[in-house]
C-alpha cells in the first residue's frame, strides 16, 4: 500500500461516521484511496465496510455496499478518459457523491455536500502527504510531492 | 484495458452479493445483530465524549434556565393531572389504572444524520434492543417529554425517530381542557407542526402540546399526556378546513445522552 497509516485513519473515520455525523467520511476515504491506489481490493474494502455500516446503523444490509462499490466503479470508468488523481476531480466527485448519498440515506443538504467536497480535498492532500515514496511510482512521486508544491507557491 | 476488465469482474461479483444480501435483509431473513453488540460500547464512548465536548462552549446560565423551564412545565402538567384525577374521584368515577408502563434507561450511542452546527438530529440509536424488552412503537422519553418513537430494533440496539422527524406523525391534544385534538407532523430540522385542528378550537401561542395516546392492544404506541412541546405560532385561516400551529420541543435534541424507553411488561 502506498498510503502510510491508512487503516488507523480509516477505522477512526468509520467509527466517527457511525456515531456522530452524516458526513460520508468512509465514502470520502474510499474515493481518495481508489484514486491514489487504483487497486481492485478497494472494492472489497468498500463492500465489507458497507455491510458493517448497515448493521451498525440499522439500515437494510447491503444498501451502502451497493452505493460504495457502484461509486468506485464509476470512478474507474472515468479513469479511462480523464486523469482522476487530481484535487479538482476529488472536489467535484466528493461533492456530487455525498449529495447523492445524503439524498438517499438522510436528507439532501447543500451545506453538508459542500463541506464533504471540501473535506474530500483535505483528505486527498493529507493522503498525498502520507504516500509511501519507496513503494510509489515515479509518477506518484512527482505528482504528490505536496511539500515541493507548497514551496513553489 | 486489463485493469478495466478486472474492475468490472470484481464490481459485478460484489454488486450481485450485495444485491442478494439486500434482498435477504429486506425480507427479514438476514440479521447480523451480534455485530451491533460488539460495537455498542465503543459507539457509546465516542458519543458521550462528543456530547461533553459540545457542552464546553454552552452558556451554563442559559442551560440552567432551560432546565428550570422544563421542570416548571413538568410541574404544571403534573398539577393538571392531579386536578383531573381529583375531579374524577369527586365525581365517584372508578379510576381504571392503565397497564403499568416501565421505564428502561438507555444511552444514545449514535445519531446518524447529525452534523453539529449544520443540522439537527433526526434519528438516534440507543444501546438497548429487543433483548432488553424494547419493541417497535415504544415511546422514548426524557422526564415527561416525548423524545421519539422506536422504529426498528436489533438484539442490542434500537433506532429511534425523533418527534421532529418528517417521517413521524401522531395524535396530540392542546389546551387546558385538552379538547383541541390534532396531528403532530415532524418537519425535520427540529421543527414540528400541529395540523388538522378544527377551526372552532382555540390555539394560543405558548400552549403546551401533549400526546393524545395511541397504544394498541399489543401495548405498542405512544402513551397519553407526554409533553411534545409548546406552540410558537398559529396559522388560522377562515377559508381553510383546519388550522395549524408550529410547535417546538422543550428538549434540545442535539444534546441528548441518557433517555428512557417506555416498555410494556
Amino acid at each position: 500500500m502506498k498510503i502510510k497509516f491508512f487503516w488507523p485513519v480509516f477505522i477512526t473515520a468509520f467509527l466517527i461516521e457511525i456515531t456522530l455525523t452524516s458526513i460520508p467520511l468512509v465514502l470520502l476515504m474510499l474515493l481518495n484511496l481508489f484514486v491514489l491506489e487504483k487497486k481492485d481490493w478497494i472494492f472489497f474494502v468498500a463492500f465489507f465496510s458497507g455491510i458493517i455500516f448497515d448493521v451498525l446503523s440499522l439500515r437494510t444490509i447491503g444498501i451502502t455496499s451497493i452505493f460504495l462499490i457502484t461509486l468506485l466503479f464509476l470512478v474507474s470508468l472515468y479513469e479511462r478518459k480523464f486523469e482522476t488523481s487530481n484535487i479538482y476531480f476529488i472536489l467535484t466527485m466528493s461533492f456530487v457523491s455525498s449529495a447523492i448519498y445524503s439524498e438517499i440515506f438522510y436528507r439532501f443538504s447543500i451545506m453538508q455536500s459542500l463541506l464533504s467536497g471540501f473535506l474530500g480535498g483535505i483528505i486527498f492532500l493529507f493522503f498525498s502527504l502520507l504516500i509511501n515514496r519507496k513503494s510509489s511510482s515515479n509518477y506518484a512521486k512527482k505528482k504528490y510531492n505536496i511539500k515541493a508544491y507548497f514551496k513553489k507557491i | 484495458m486489463q485493469n478495466r476488465g478486472k474492475y468490472l469482474l470484481v464490481f459485478v461479483v460484489l454488486f450481485l452479493i450485495s444485491l442478494l444480501l439486500f434482498s435477504l435483509s429486506k425480507v427479514g431473513i438476514l440479521k447480523l445483530n451480534f455485530m451491533s453488540g460488539i460495537f455498542a460500547p465503543i459507539q457509546k464512548e465516542i458519543h458521550n465524549s462528543f456530547i461533553q465536548l459540545s457542552k464546553l462552549g454552552s452558556n451554563s446560565e442559559t442551560e440552567s434556565l432551560k432546565e428550570e423551564n422544563r421542570m416548571l412545565t413538568k410541574k404544571i402538567i403534573d398539577q393538571r393531572k392531579l386536578t383531573e384525577q381529583n375531579k374524577a374521584l369527586l365525581d365517584q368515577f372508578q379510576q381504571v389504572s392503565p397497564k403499568s408502563l416501565n421505564l428502561l434507561p438507555a444511552d444514545v450511542i449514535g445519531s446518524p444524520g447529525f452534523v453539529p452546527g449544520v443540522s439537527v438530529p433526526e434519528l438516534l440509536i440507543l444501546n438497548k434492543g429487543f433483548s432488553d424488552g424494547v419493541r417497535e412503537g415504544n415511546a422514548v422519553v426524557l422526564k415527561n417529554n416525548l423524545i421519539g418513537k422506536v422504529i426498528k430494533t436489533s438484539q442490542g440496539t434500537a433506532l429511534v425517530y425523533l418527534a421532529s422527524n418528517n417521517y413521524l406523525s401522531f395524535a396530540a391534544k392542546v389546551g387546558e381542557d385538552k379538547k383541541a385534538v390534532g396531528v403532530i407532523r415532524g418537519q425535520g430540522g427540529g421543527e414540528m407542526i400541529l395540523d388538522n385542528v378544527l377551526l372552532s378550537e382555540t390555539l394560543k401561542v405558548g400552549d403546551v402540546v401533549l400526546t393524545n395516546g395511541d397504544i394498541d392492544q399489543n401495548g405498542k404506541g405512544l402513551p397519553p399526556d407526554l409533553v411534545v412541546g409548546k406552540i410558537t405560532s398559529v396559522d388560522k385561516n377562515p377559508s381553510a378546513l383546519f388550522q395549524k400551529a408550529d410547535v417546538v420541543s422543550f428538549v434540545d435534541f442535539s444534546k441528548l445522552s441518557n433517555l428512557f424507553v417506555q416498555i410494556q411488561k
